[in-house]
């Protein structure tokens, strides 16, 4: 008998445990479903506290303002939660839970538009093609049909140190529109006369690559995002030439990681920073360097017809999930914030740093700010100046897999191997990749 | 001489055995370090200890962060998921042992197969059937979105029954037998001998259930879906992930959600110990 009672006691232990549990998380929740009938309840994921989640957060202040019937819900995680919830939801076809607006790479977006079409909704009707660089569209254009709002571009510049230049008996005219390989000689000048190094390397980091391959319009894959276009590709060939000859010379860092790049860049250790107009906001962290910095267009590469000294790296855009409640609700959020209020736009420009890739109309008046910084220079003019030079390519499914192949063999190339032989083995590869990315 | 020659040879395995235990221990003290230094000092690898603690726990129980709430959720799981897993994979591994039938060892076999099994192949599957409970009204209390979603699938481990049938081997059947002469049911053989005879290696039980479930992150990061049903491991994984991540308050964060797991050890090491090596008492 006792112990049945002891039995009891301690299923019902577990039961009263587990009820509180149970309960409590599924109230939570619905609660702002059921605590106001009138409201309508939307959602959006982001992954950045002080970036994307916080313009998220600012556009709902302001969309809450004009739509008292609206709540928003901002969700943030980390961006690789968010890419492992989609991935298991989207292929187990289950949208329940899932948010009904979602911030999504511009290079892993392919995997879902192809791989799982009619996931996210078609937001051609709420995006006006002209207002946008063409270039940015084309990473969730498909058959026509435009399925993401743009949110932020990084297109690239080649940040540079003026003290360090001046030294080796350079100014800022001679750094305008030059080539790699005079990059690579004044490179060498540099490291010569002030010891310091001209560019950084961050292993398992290849920004440089995909810098090189857009500004010279090409990509890994062809322009129906799925055949692959990297044996026998000059572009890629050549960039690979770009990168040996940068670690020839002898003028290149190497950080072991991203925090040691960003200590690199606070001791002064680089002349150079070549990337996405983002890293502004890391290189300002070293504020003892105020005024020392400046800004000009990235090199170019020398024998490829039609290469620019203008690129992009990265990016991310919104999605509708198309298969959740209030589809249209969160459609007409993004309607009425970024994909078409430029004074909020502008104003993120402050707020965050955003460049969101939407053609300046005249109405992004902060692009005008003069960086003492920077010497003064109105950057924000610069970087969307280039940015209309910036080629359309097309992005596929598995950028992110493929980069992984190309820094291994990258090496064998940077160790003396054939460049020929090594494309060809990276496209038989990327030719057995899975279909997510 | 010979005194002298393994008296250097013990020097020799002290300063290496004291080498080994610093490189295990350093990145502890690192990670206590770290919880009292403020973001930047972290960066700059200050090896001193700061004064930030009071500041970073700060930055931690904003609310927004969620750190309260992932802590309480990761209790709660974690301890409901220890004492079911136990019951459950107590009383399977035991009949296995204690009760023959013709299927046993078939039975048993296929059960070890699914040890075999990579969580990541059957994790859209068993996502797709929580996410069926969610339409159905009592199975909602385990579907989508619920701590029961977390806990429902590390209740009954292959692991851990494998684990109960080994050392239930070592348990005298001529106990059980006894104890059945003297007129105790079969419930009560379990809980009031074998529970007791077998008490470290529930203890060896309850610290592998615990550990796995505290620490558990791809599961419970699938099914949580709103901010409330977040577990620890999922609130740190926000912490650092940011473009500029407050490093002192994740070493805060990951020095207080080391805390129980070392605790829970050290409490019962002697037991973990003697559950490994299958003592009966």
């Amino acid at each position: 008998m006792r112990i049945r009672k002891l039995l009891a006691l301690l299923l019902a232990a577990a039961a009263a445990l587990c009820l509180p549990a149970c309960g409590g998380s599924t109230s939570g929740s619905n609660a702002g479903k059921t605590a106001d009938e009138s409201k309508t309840e939307i959602t959006a994921w982001a992954w950045d506290d002080n970036f994307n989640v916080k313009a998220l957060r600012l556009a709902k202040e302001r969309y809450e303002a004009e739509h008292p019937d609206v709540t928003l819900t901002v969700i943030s995680q980390s961006l690789n939660d968010v890419v492992q919830k989609l991935n298991t939801a989207f292929a187990a076809e289950s949208y329940d839970g899932l948010p009904n607006i979602v911030l999504i790479e511009d290079y892993r977006v392919g995997g879902y538009l192809d791989v799982f079409p009619g996931s996210l909704r078609d937001l051609s009707s709420i995006i006006n093609a002209d207002d946008w660089m063409p270039y940015k569209l084309s990473a969730f254009t498909r058959d026509g049909k435009i399925y993401g709002v743009p949110f932020d571009s990084a297109v690239c510049g080649m940040f540079y140190r003026v003290d360090f230049l001046e030294q080796a008996g350079y100014t800022g005219e001679d750094l305008n529109n030059i080539t790699w390989s005079e990059y690579i000689e004044i490179g060498k000048k540099v490291k010569e006369a002030t010891g310091v190094s001209m560019l950084e390397q961050t292993s398992g980091d290849l920004t440089l690559m995909k810098i090189l391959m857009q500004s010279a319009g090409t990509w890994y894959v062809n322009e129906d995002n799925t055949s692959l276009n990297i044996a026998g590709n000059p572009v890629i060939k050549e960039a690979m030439q770009v990168y040996k000859d940068l670690m020839d010379a002898g003028i290149v860092m190497n950080f072991p990681g991203w925090d040691e790049k960003v200590r690199g860049i606070q001791n002064g250790d680089l002349a150079t920073i070549v990337d996405g107009c983002w890293i502004s906001a890391t290189i300002k962290t070293a504020e003892d360097q105020s005024g020392k910095w400046a800004l000009k267009p990235i090199p170019r590469m020398d024998h490829v017809e039609g290469a620019v000294n203008a690129s992009n790296v990265g990016g991310s855009s919104w999605y509708v999930v198309d298969k959740v409640a209030n589809a249209d609700v969160a459609e007409n959020f993004l309607k009425e914030t970024f994909a078409s209020d430029t004074g909020f736009l502008n104003e993120l420009v402050n707020e965050i740093g955003l460049f969101s890739s939407h053609k300046s109309d005249g109405s992004f008046t902060n692009y005008e700010a003069q960086d003492a910084f920077f010497g003064n220079q109105k950057i924000w003019e610069d970087f969307a100046a280039w940015a209309e030079l910036v080629p359309q390519v097309p992005y596929g499914i598995n950028t992110y897999n493929i980069d992984d192949i190309v820094e291994e063999e990258l090496q064998t190339v940077l160790q003396g191997g054939d460049i020929d032989a090594a494309l060809s083995a990276i496209e038989s590869r990327a030719a057995q990749i899975g279909q997510i990315g | 001489m010979g005194k002298t020659k393994k008296k250097v040879i013990l020097a020799i395995e002290y300063v290496f055995l004291c080498f080994v235990s610093f490189l295990c221990a350093f990145p502890f003290l690192w990670m206590i370090i770290g919880a009292t230094n403020t973001s930047s000092d972290v960066m700059r690898n200050k090896m001193t200890f700061g004064s930030a603690l009071w500041n970073n726990l700060q930055t931690l129980l904003q609310p927004e962060k969620g750190f309260v709430t992932g802590l309480s959720n990761t209790i709660i799981t974690t301890v409901v998921t220890t004492l079911l897993s136990l019951l459950v994979c107590s009383l399977a591994g035991y009949s296995f042992t204690m009760y023959r039938s013709q299927k046993r060892e078939k039975l048993f076999n296929i059960l070890l197969l699914t040890m075999m099994i990579p969580f990541s192949s059957i994790m859209v599957p068993l996502y797709r059937m929580f996410a069926q409970m969610n339409k159905i009204p009592v199975l909602k209390l385990v579907g989508l979105n619920t701590l029961g979603a977390m806990i429902l699938p590390s209740v009954s481990t292959a692991f851990l029954i494998f684990f109960f049938r080994q050392n239930a081997k070592s348990f005298s059947k001529e106990l059980a037998e006894a104890a059945r002469i003297d007129g105790l049911g079969e419930w009560a053989i379990f809980f009031k001998i074998f529970f007791p005879v077998m008490r470290s290696t529930f203890a060896t039980g309850a610290i592998v259930s615990f550990m796995n479930s505290w620490n558990n992150y791809l599961w419970p990061l699938l099914v949580a879906q709103s901010p409330q049903v977040r577990t620890l491991p999922m609130v740190l994984s926000a912490l650092g992930q940011s473009y500029t991540a407050d490093y002192g308050a994740l070493m805060t964060a990951i020095v207080i959600a080391t805390l129980p797991s070392a605790l829970v050890y050290f409490l019962m090491q002697k037991e973990f110990v003697a559950g490994m090596t299958g003592a009966v008492k």
